[in-house]
């Protein structure tokens, strides 16, 4: 039989134990005491006159800064056919400016102990330095001039699209990674979120030096920027700083025009194998359209993801990990931006036992619908999610990030210190209706993997699959399939 | 997650750098805080550190055993690891979820690790429960609940784990390969995380007996920093671990000297997998212990720490030779190694990527380097110190790794002064210490393509 419960293997136990006095004197775990109050530093803000905004946290002890100057676009504007050009011009502002080379640059920074780095993401591009606070202007003078001259010289953007190149050669051999390309485009399909972030071998062959410039142009504006500071400085050192650093920043008219996408509401499940044969595993994947980050139902979606495939006692980590030994880790994500959203479900798993574990991705997720998150479940969801949030904000980079998603997406500063009472706000009655709303649709299904070793199987519980040979895919359509030429 | 450390995985493909430019490197202004542990020895041998700290209402809970994968019993490869899985299986007074019940569930986290010297279980949790998660490491420390379903269950676990980081990984094997060639006899050429083969052989009995030979109060450290009143502590470490008991029996060491090696090494494989060349060449290096070891690590900053570092600087900025590269004193407690490795870029044949970290390396043993790289790598150093010392868990994590590893918990602390005084005369002269005169081993890892390619060069010269 292929399951047990915990209780039955403790039972076992008992005739097996060979030391059964208990530790000072005590049988089961001491109680706690009262917990304590935590709370974060309050963000401040304050506004330059050509629109930058500045936040800055204050956080004396370490004598420690970490800086982002955030722009609150990112590779959802990627032209068509030209995946990846917000990623490369992020990336390559650090790669030369006006003044100083990419050589120049890094040894800068690097020097002065810190690292700087940029890139894109969805919804958001940016620079990032940590460094020690007394070497806080030397790093700034680097962060603005990176951001307002970089030069965009034709020998960086060649040597970088060869290194993307070659870390995509390495990248499409990994299952995992190979099944979160394909997954993007089974959730968004077109839309502005469906291609591959960072580019895919033929979109980043077509990017020109123009594409680039004409994104900086458009979207690095000071209007469209945050300044984020947090660690060993005030705000009236912060706003000095961006002054001195940011000042000269001009504001340029504002021409940016959003690219019409086709919208998910046409949206249907479908499944999708990819069939590797070299692969060592196969990724299991369960996907759909999820909710955006201004959604009234966002925290309830944590809370309910959180249940589903976070943490080892997880829903998913129980089935999958604990009780069946079939992965090394199950996990799930709702990952909520400004116009969209996704929820996706995925484990890796010897490829014999793919279609086992993609019909235990779907019966729990159907689970969360029959059997409710409540009592003790709950709370210890909830304490995941608030526990988690406040160790990732123990650390002046954790604190930056955070601050810069909720800049991204128009959210209040004071939010920072309202997740936690609004997480544990959430109700069993939330989370059921949240399960009705949102997972009564059926998911799409990934698997990229061995198919001969689990495909007659998936078929017997998977309708109309889909199989794509790995020489046959193409990431940069939306039904993946090559055009037979 | 119960999970296996000790290898690094695609990391240093991705390293960016870039070098040759110097800008002038500042003097230190800022310095990092000591640590003002506190240390006590219980009587049944346990080792205690302590720091208190009130920073978040948090504290980081480490046990640290003096037990890796060097101590994985013989044709038992992955042993230690598989074992540090089953440590969460509870006992009979400790639920199999107890720990989860005790740090995730309650909005804290628990995980381990298994390294090639230690084996280390660590928590972070509110500070209102340190009392019973206190209790829960001592009860584990004195007994296990082990039968053949968790047992079964928990190693199909680790046999994923093994293909989600070696077979779904076109990298993986060249990864193992590198302790797997470069030690002749050491057991620290078996790779920490096994292979199928010798998890399937393992025996339930096998797990009881590493339990009762290595868990024991005398080989182990106790960590405990932040948010904690030292008295009330005092008491807890006193009354759960003080009652666990101490062995008669020694506990066996690995005691295996890894002999000078007397000549060079090429070896070859090639994968389906790896769409790129890699390349990784290997020096016999010396303990974590040794007096070299600041050294040492000033040089890993020096030739591949960031964009700016020399490697990264001529193989990927300049020649474009590599996708990525690396260099790392692999230095454990009994000896280490020192290696510089490199992803080729694509359309590289192997003698080019050869050949270019070849003279990066006969350079720098020639040549030596600047006061500023020198600055800049200490400069680096310190901020990652300091950034380690952000969090409970990351300085209980420097305090028992300085306690254990390097045998000496003071390091913690005087580490630092020791790296700030190493010159530029030092570094080169301990780098030609381990490689001048030294024999070498080449590990080749590349894609099945250039098999035929390799084949029909040679046939065309003989």
């Amino acid at each position: 039989m292929k399951t047990r419960t915990i209780f039955g293997s403790v039972v076992v136990f008992f005739a097996a134990i060979h030391f059964a006095s208990a530790i000072g004197g005590i049988e089961t775990a001491p109680p706690a005491s009262a917990p304590h109050e935590i709370t974060f530093v309050q963000p401040k803000e304050a506004r330059l006159e050509n629109g930058l905004r500045v936040i800055v946290a204050e956080r004396p002890g370490l004598p420690l800064m970490a800086a982002e100057l955030l722009v609150r676009t990112g590779a959802e504007v990627d032209p068509d056919g030209r995946a990846g050009a917000a990623s490369m011009t992020g990336s390559l502002l650090t790669k030369g400016t006006e003044k100083m080379s990419a050589p120049q640059i890094a040894s800068a920074v690097e020097s002065l102990g810190g690292a700087i780095d940029s890139g894109a993401r969805w919804d958001a591009s940016s620079a990032t330095v940590v460094v020690m606070s007394d070497k806080a202007e030397p790093a700034l003078s680097i962060l603005a001039d990176v951001i307002l001259h970089p030069a965009f010289k034709q020998e960086e953007i060649d040597r970088l699209k060869n290194q993307t190149l070659d870390s995509l050669r390495v990248v499409l051999q990994q299952p995992g990674a190979l099944a979160r390309f394909v997954t993007d485009r089974v959730v968004y399909g077109s839309g502005e979120y469906g291609h591959a972030a960072g580019g895919t071998m033929e979109t980043v062959e077509a990017i020109q030096r123009d594409d680039l410039v004409k994104l900086y142009k458009t979207y690095y504006t000071p209007e469209n920027a945050t300044l984020i500071l947090a660690g060993d400085l005030t705000l009236e050192q912060g706003k000095k700083y961006a002054q001195q650093f940011f000042g000269d920043w001009k504001a340029e008219p504002s021409a940016s025009q959003e690219p019409a996408r086709s919208k998910a509401a046409d949206w249907k499940p479908e499944n999708i194998v990819v069939d590797m044969p070299e692969a060592g595993q196969a990724s299991v994947t369960l996907a759909q359209p999820s909710i955006k980050r201004d959604s009234p139902d966002y925290y309830t979606g944590l809370v309910v993801n959180a249940a589903l495939g976070t943490g080892f006692v997880s829903r998913l980590n129980r089935e999958i990990r604990i009780k069946r030994g079939l992965s090394y880790g199950a996990r799930s994500a709702i990952d909520s931006r400004r116009s969209g959203g996704s929820f996706v479900a995925s484990a890796q798993t010897k490829n014999p036992s793919a279609a086992e574990v993609a019909g235990l991705l779907q019966s729990e997720l159907k689970r969360l619908g029959t059997e409710p998150v409540q009592g003790a479940e709950l709370k210890s969801r909830q304490a995941v999610l608030t526990g988690g949030y406040a160790r990732n904000l123990e650390t002046n980079r954790g604190l930056v990030a955070q601050i810069a998603s909720l800049a991204t997406y128009d959210r209040p500063l004071d939010t920072v210190n309202k997740f936690i009472p609004a997480i544990n706000a959430i109700t069993a009655a939330d989370v059921s209706a949240f399960a009705a709303k949102y997972f009564e649709t059926p998911s799409s299904l990934v698997v990229v993997g061995k198919a001969p070793e689990f495909l007659d199987a998936l078929k017997k519980d998977f309708a109309d699959v889909k199989v794509i040979p790995q020489a046959d895919l193409d990431l940069n359509r939306a039904d993946l399939v090559k055009v037979k030429q | 997650m119960k999970a296996f450390f000790g290898l690094v995985m695609l990391c240093f493909a991705l390293t960016p750098a870039l070098c040759g430019v110097e800008g002038p490197a500042p003097t230190q202004a800022v310095s990092v805080p000591p640590l003002p542990f506190k240390h006590m020895t219980l009587p049944n041998g346990l080792q205690v550190y302590t720091v208190e700290d009130h920073k978040s209402p948090t504290v980081a809970v480490q046990v640290w055993y003096h037990v890796g994968s060097k101590d994985d019993p013989s044709g038992r490869s992955g042993f230690a690891h598989l074992f540090e899985h089953m440590m969460f299986k509870g006992n009979e007074h400790l639920t199999a979820d107890a720990f989860d019940d005790l740090t995730e569930n309650i909005g804290g986290e628990n995980n381990a690790f298994t390294a090639e010297d230690v084996t280390v279980y660590h928590e972070v949790v509110p500070s209102n429960y340190l009392d019973p998660i206190l209790w829960a490491e001592a009860e584990r420390m004195s007994a296990l609940a082990l039968n053949e379903q968790n047992f079964a269950s928990e190693r199909d676990v680790v046999k994923e784990e093994y293909r989600q980081r070696i077979l779904a990984n076109p990298y993986g094997e060249f990864y193992l390969d590198i302790d797997r060639k470069s030690f002749a006899v050491h057991p620290y050429k078996r790779p920490g995380i096994g292979n199928i083969a010798e998890l399937d052989a393992s025996k339930l009995p096998e797990v009881r007996a590493f339990h009762s030979t290595f868990y024991r109060p005398d080989n182990a450290t106790l960590v405990v920093v932040g948010d904690f009143k030292q008295e009330e502590l005092d008491g807890w470490i006193k009354k759960y671990f003080g009652a666990v008991s101490k062995p008669a029996e020694k506990i066996p060491r690995v005691t295996v000297n890894e002999p000078p090696r007397k000549e060079d090494k090429l070896e070859t494989s090639y994968s389906a997998k790896a769409p790129l060349a890699a390349i990784a060449i290997t020096y016999l290096a010396p303990s974590v212990r040794s007096k070299d070891a600041p050294a040492l690590s000033l040089v890993e900053e020096i030739l591949a720490g960031g964009v700016s570092s020399r490697l990264y600087q001529a193989m990927v900025y300049e020649q474009q030779v590599a996708q990525g590269v690396s260099c790392s004193a692999d230095l454990h407690e009994d000896l280490g190694l020192l290696v510089f490795r490199a992803v080729l870029a694509s359309g590289k044949s192997i003698e080019i990527g050869k050949k270019s970290l070849t003279d990066q390396i006969e350079n720098v043993l020639k040549n030596g380097v600047t006061e500023a790289e020198l600055a800049k790598a200490k400069n680096r150093l310190l901020t990652s110190k300091l950034l380690e010392r952000e969090t409970a868990n990351g300085k209980a994590n420097a305090l028992g790794e300085a306690a254990v590893v390097y045998g000496d918990a003071a390091r913690v602390n005087t580490d630092l002064a020791m790296m700030q005084a190493v010159t530029a005369a030092q570094i080169k002269e301990v780098l030609n210490k381990y490689i001048t005169g030294k024999k070498k081993v080449v590990i080749e890892y590349l894609p099945e393509s250039m098999k035929s390619a390799r084949k029909e060069k040679s046939e065309k010269k003989s």
